[in-house]
């Protein structure tokens, strides 16, 4: 199962960005795998649409489950996220690393 | 007798339960509560930048009901704000979108799109997760 997680730099050390559709970069975490890798947001500075091309993007790699902090009304209402998971993280995880911990621990 | 109250639409739950004012010990007769149709309006008009009737077509409520709903909201803020108060965002009339489920491990929520069994978190697969009630 792959999730969805913008962030704030390719850095692995990296804090969870605020908002989704807009932010750089994404880590794809496998939980199967245990592992994640970082693809870049090219779509991240789009006038128009950013929402649908985001979703596409990330649906093409498989992923079926967005978190986030907050995921804006306009991306939740576009018609290809219906089948999306949305999560929203909690303010105790901070950083990339922090929901890593979490898999760890259990 | 008063008319019963229609439960408003909210499209996610708040991510906290509320807010404490920094160096400040607030006993509970301190706390304000506001409502779960309060902080969805102020998250559709001040954050989301809806305009009132946008905000009352997602809710499923009239715009005068919108505006009743959004000045309380506002009025408590202020008051939080300039009061130093503890803010507890609790209780009102609502019912959620969809369904969401609330980990009491990891304190995440998701919500089931695909309507499938939920058994565990999806973040720290805890089995200590509750579906979030509507009023």
């Amino acid at each position: 199962m792959k999730i969805a997680i913008p962030i704030e730099s390719d850095k692995p050390d990296t804090l969870i960005s605020t908002v989704f559709a807009r932010s750089k970069w994404f880590a794809i975490w496998d939980t199967d795998l245990k592992t994640y890798e970082i693809i870049d947001n090219p779509y991240h500075a789009d006038k128009l649409q950013v929402g649908e091309n985001v979703v596409w993007l990330l649906t093409k790699k498989n992923v079926r489950h967005f978190a986030a902090f907050e995921i804006g009304l306009k991306l939740q209402n576009e018609s290809s996220i219906r089948h999306i998971q949305l999560i929203l993280l909690p303010p105790k995880i901070k950083k990339l690393k922090d929901i890593l911990t979490f898999i760890d621990n259990n | 007798m008063a008319r019963h109250k229609q439960n408003r639409v909210l499209q996610q739950p708040p991510r906290v339960r509320g807010f404490n004012p920094m160096g400040f010990y607030s006993s509970k007769t301190d706390s304000i509560y506001l409502n779960f149709e309060e902080f969805e309006s102020i998250r559709l008009i001040d954050y989301e930048s809806l305009t009132q009737e946008q905000a009352s077509s997602y809710m499923k409520i009239s715009r005068p009901t919108l505006t009743r709903i959004y000045e309380s909201a506002r009025k408590k803020l202020g008051k939080v704000l300039v009061e130093a108060n503890q803010l507890l965002i609790d209780g009102g009339n609502y019912i959620f979108k969809e369904n969401w489920f609330e980990c009491k491990n990891c304190e995440c929520k998701f919500n089931n799109p695909d309507n499938s069994e939920i058994t565990s978190c999806i973040i720290c697969h805890s089995k200590q997760i509750e579906l979030l009630q509507s009023s």
